[in-house]
């Protein structure tokens, strides 16, 4: 009864949607000669799914999503661990200022804040490069070797500040009567935070991890935007921009949609794995 | 948590969910299909019968050019038998396109659409034009040879072009009286000039090669009278390698070798700057450019200056062509004539024109544009030269052999990816370009149309 | 026991420096907001040239006859309507979830969950055909009505509800003869709203940044969101406006920071982390 208005529109906006997606991931437009003729939607078994396992690019998107996850999500979420801790010790001063500064970038479109960063990384114009040349250090944020990191860059900080608020409150729930007690027993702060503290987030650790994974899988707006600014991120760079560039851009719906089916399971297996590893690291310390 | 106890229960069921909502969406689908069917060939028969059940024709029309709008207003103005309602959408590769398929695909497209020269072949083989080629006769007249054949296929028309992109050089006055250099006539020229520059100041590139603007490329090689695609029979082919392609990609690599020029990326706010500074010397560019020049590079005026593009001997005058678009019928238009008699209208009547030079910067298809009194002015940014005289020169000149393929945004994209890289030092631009002529190829065939080399 | 000055002070360095990297991009956009055109690429980034703030907010609002200001009511107009009806149904369907077994409920909740995963470029085009042909293309329906769903607040709400609202509480409710509907308003929705302001504030900034869909379902310059209208002007090739864009990206996202930042006492992440300690 409380759920016939959510699961109205859930089933039309997204159920019948993703049902349309696999079902023309299965067909494709049939054209002859010249394409005079408008085309036909044909049958195609699992030909756009051959297609996308066949695509080099796809798979040198996937590798190159994977290896930025591999650094990008634990360095970020190494970094909002350390803030959440640093926060939560009783050495920080200001914390609801800081707590405010690092959230902020939460709140700045994905778009804008690739764009921001975009004009600190433009070789001429941008502060940051000319500051750096000033001391010695020419860089090149948009070079080939250096524009995954410059993307990682961008997801860090837009998602560091979200992540350390989340382990924070996780931290600011446990009972501070525990701590109180591990001093008195003569732990000092260094042995508080690895031995107490971190055990006990570590289910917000997990959770924050699974969602990074999932948002490494569909890195899109970041590569997307800085494209035009450098030769070096192709149209398929990602996985999702190759689905996109299939799907709206050659106007190969099919493709797209079977490439994206591939790309949601995939994501799907994935999420679980890390959710199963990370519970048997924590495993007697929380449930899951 | 998200069920700890019954994971592996709950992945089974979002398969079988999904494949539950799949069976119910391919009922939807098969029955919305057999809808299109029917709504398209009544589209056709209304269409054949003329139209217009009422005394006003209504008529829809997206684009993105600026002054559009105003140019659809005093349409309307004068013709109380059609009404025009223009919507502006986003730029075609910035996601007009995208929309405009998408509209068609739906059954709800407008009558009328901007299209890039380039994106019409693309178009067309997603069943998203409408073949005019009977209305649209009587109008062919009034047109360059060159952009009319732009706006179809295989002898059939499927709209009426608007304005075409006649290629010239822009150079810096300062840096060119430092030197004491005058506009080079021909390439061989240009060459020499670049050397003495970069031997002069190496900070200074003397042109910038757009490497990852693969219109850009596509100009250089129309300039030698060739063409990357073409039509014979039933099969498209596709020729990015020919002789004059393979020509012009030679030369500038041989200026990227010698790093006389420079290859960064084309039009973000870097590459202007140096427009600005005076550290690009000369860009070969389209008449549009223009106006693109002096918004970005504010700072420059008076400091740029036009010049005749050069060619490859002294005695030939072909030059290129960049860019340009038309506005095509797409499917599903229920009046196919009173569509092609507006877009006719605004790309020949001499106010339309006026406007559409004014506002939008346009350089007009129709052959009787060249004569309108806006092109006959000087422009301050250009330190009061009149430029138009020599884009009028180079329009006369343009090649007419140029075609374009079924797969633009795919070669765009690829070429964008591999010339970007060749020209930034990652190996030959003709390699790039044999590289996406294979890739072409495929994707052709990946639609399902025959495609061949040569 | 009082932490030391020196660890004090090291600490706040730390942090202080973490700001400014957190800050840094923010900085050069409240900068470059009061750069001219040609400041803005002739001037250090970091630092300020001529004050042309006021100008360019000026012609920021008055351009296109005020468009604008049009376009961030617009904005305003779906996060909020759109974040406010998604945040209703959700404490409705997390509310359902938690707290009436029913068979399949489980598999209900697997499907709501399977959603996050679907990339969402994906739905726009079946979701643009189904919408024209309930004719509903370039009205404002064609983007709050996508944006009244909202599967993770459905995921938040749920967890929240099983965890703080006691079943006891509806029992005892329902003896005194209280109908489901007064229950779920009166005590579900009271005992679960500091996990509501959480979706409604994940809900806003979604619709916020929504960019795809609004780009294919509106034709209508007055109905379009302002992210829509920025990348507009952003991409005419004809009449570069950066210094509008920058203004107007400026202008775009306070609304969205000052949200956060009134609501942030409300903002319960802990929920995301799933340990509920109501």
């Amino acid at each position: 009864m409380f759920l016939a208005p959510f699961g109205a529109l859930f089933v039309a906006m997204y159920a019948v949607p993703v049902g349309y997606a696999v079902v023309e991931s299965l067909h494709k437009m049939k054209r002859s000669g010249l394409g005079l003729t408008p085309p036909e939607r044909v049958w195609a078994g699992f030909d756009n799914y051959r297609r996308a396992l066949d695509d080099d690019a796809l798979w040198s998107g996937v590798g190159r999503v994977l290896l930025f996850g591999i650094v990008q999500v634990p360095v970020m979420l190494g970094l909002a661990l350390v803030l959440a801790l640093v926060l939560d010790s009783q050495s920080a001063r200001l914390k609801g200022l800081f707590r405010a500064a690092y959230f902020l970038p939460y709140a700045i479109p994905g778009v804008v804040a690739t764009i921001l960063w975009a004009f600190l990384y433009m070789p001429r114009s941008s502060p940051v490069v000319s500051m750096l040349d000033g001391l010695g250090l020419p860089s090149d944020f948009l070079g080939e070797d250096a524009v995954l990191w410059s993307i990682a860059n961008v997801v860090t900080w837009a998602w560091t500040g979200y992540n350390t608020l989340v382990i924070y409150s996780a931290l600011q729930a446990v009972p501070r009567e525990l701590f109180e007690a591990a001093a008195l027993d003569g732990c000092g702060p260094w042995r508080i935070a690895w031995r107490i503290k971190v055990p006990l987030v570590a289910p917000a650790i997990a959770l924050t991890t699974v969602f990074s994974v999932i948002g490494t899988l569909q890195l899109y707006t970041e590569p997307r935007v800085l494209r035009p600014l450098t030769s070096t991120i192709s149209a398929d760079y990602t996985p999702i921009m190759s689905a996109y560039h299939q799907a709206v851009e050659n106007n190969d719906y099919g493709q797209g949609a079977a490439v994206s089916v591939l790309l949601a399971l995939g994501t799907c297996v994935l999420s679980f794995a890390v959710l199963k590893i990370s519970a048997r690291l924590t495993k007697g310390r929380a449930s899951l | 948590m998200w069920g700890t106890t019954r994971r592996g229960r709950a992945a089974r069921r979002v398969a079988a969910a999904i494949s539950v909502a799949a069976l119910a969406a391919l009922a939807a689908c098969s029955s919305d299909d057999s809808n299109d069917a029917k709504s398209g060939s009544a589209a056709s028969q209304s269409s054949g019968a003329g139209g217009g059940k009422g005394d006003t024709a209504q008529l829809e029309f997206w684009g993105w050019a600026p002054g559009y709008d105003k140019v659809v207003e005093a349409f309307n103005a004068s013709h109380p038998d059609v009404h025009v309602t223009f919507n502006k959408i986003d730029p075609g590769s910035k996601g007009g396109y995208a929309k405009m398929l998408a509209a068609v695909k739906a059954g709800n497209a407008p009558c009328l659409g901007q299209v890039g020269y380039e994106t019409l072949p693309s178009f067309l083989v997603e069943g998203a034009l409408a073949d005019v080629t009977k209305e649209a006769a009587a109008a062919k007249a009034k047109y360059a040879p060159g952009a009319w054949s732009q706006m179809g296929v295989a002898g059939h028309t499927y709209g009426i072009p608007v304005d075409t992109g006649p290629v010239a050089l822009f150079y810096r006055t300062d840096v060119f009286q430092k030197y004491n250099l005058t506009p080079p006539k021909t390439w061989d020229e240009f060459a020499q000039q670049a050397d003495k520059v970069k031997a002069g100041d190496p900070a200074v590139a003397y042109s910038a090669v757009g490497g990852n603007d693969p219109w850009w490329l596509a100009g250089m090689a129309w300039q030698n009278g060739g063409s990357w695609f073409g039509t014979s029979g039933d099969t498209w082919k596709v020729s990015m390698t020919e002789p004059g392609t393979q020509k012009a990609m030679q030369y500038w690599q041989g200026l990227l070798d010698k790093k006389v020029v420079a290859a960064d990326p084309t039009s973000t706010p870097d590459w202007y700057k140096r427009m600005q500074d005076g550290t690009f010397a000369t860009y070969v560019g389209p008449v549009w450019f223009s106006a693109l020049l002096e918004e970005n590079a504010k700072g420059a005026a008076g400091k740029w200056a036009v010049a005749p593009m050069p060619t490859w001997d002294a005695s030939s005058k072909a030059t290129s062509n960049i860019g340009g678009s038309g506005t095509a019928v797409l499917k599903g238009c229920k009046n196919t004539q009173a569509a092609v008699t507006f877009a006719d209208w605004m790309s020949s009547d001499p106010a339309s024109l006026a406007t559409l030079v004014k506002e939008t910067g346009i350089y007009p298809a129709a052959a009787a544009g060249a004569d309108l009194d806006a092109l006959k002015q000087p422009s301050a940014y250009f330190n009061n030269q009149k430029i138009y005289d020599v884009f009028k020169e180079s329009a006369a000149n343009i090649p007419d052999k140029w075609q374009w393929g079924p797969t633009m945004t795919q070669v765009s994209s690829d070429l964008t990816d591999l010339a970007g890289k060749a020209a930034s030092g990652g190996g030959p631009l003709t390699g790039a370009l044999s590289e996406t002529q294979a890739k072409t190829l495929k994707a052709i065939q990946d639609k399902g149309l025959k495609a061949a080399a040569g | 026991m009082k932490p030391s000055v020196r660890s004090q002070v090291l600490t706040t360095a730390f942090l202080f420096l973490m700001a400014t990297y957190f800050l840094m991009p923010a900085w050069w956009l409240l900068v470059a907001s009061t750069k001219s055109s040609s400041d803005l690429f002739g001037s250090h980034g970091f630092w300020f040239a001529d004050m042309n703030l006021g100008s360019n907010l000026h012609q920021l609002f008055t351009t296109d006859d005020g468009v604008f200001g049009r376009w961030m009511a617009n904005s305003v107009l779906y996060a909020v309507g759109g974040g406010a009806v998604a945040t209703l149904l959700a404490a409705m369907a997390g509310y359902a979830l938690a707290k009436y077994p029913f068979r399949g409920r489980g598999f209900v909740f697997s499907i709501i969950l399977g959603a996050v995963l679907i990339p969402a470029p994906m739905l726009a085009l079946p979701i643009y055909l189904m919408l024209s042909k309930a004719h509903l293309i370039d009205t404002v329906w064609a983007v709050l009505l996508p944006s009244a769903v909202s599967p993770f607040g459905v995921f938040l709400a749920k967890t929240y509800a099983e965890a703080a609202v006691p079943d006891e509480l509806l029992e005892a409710a329902r003896l005194d003869g209280a109908s489901e509907f007064r229950i779920f308003r009166t005590i579900g929705l009271r005992i679960m709203s500091p996990a509501l302001v959480t979706v409604f504030l994940f809900q806003l900034v979604a619709v916020w940044n929504n960019f795809f869909l609004p780009l294919i379902t509106l034709n209508d310059q007055d109905l379009w969101p302002v992210t829509l209208g920025l990348n507009a002007w952003n991409s005419d090739p004809n009449q570069p406006r950066a210094n509008l864009v920058v203004a107007g990206a400026l202008v775009s996202v306070l609304p969205l920071v000052l949200a956060f930042l009134s609501l942030q006492r409300f903002w319960r992440s802990d929920l995301i982390a799933g340990g509920v300690k109501a």
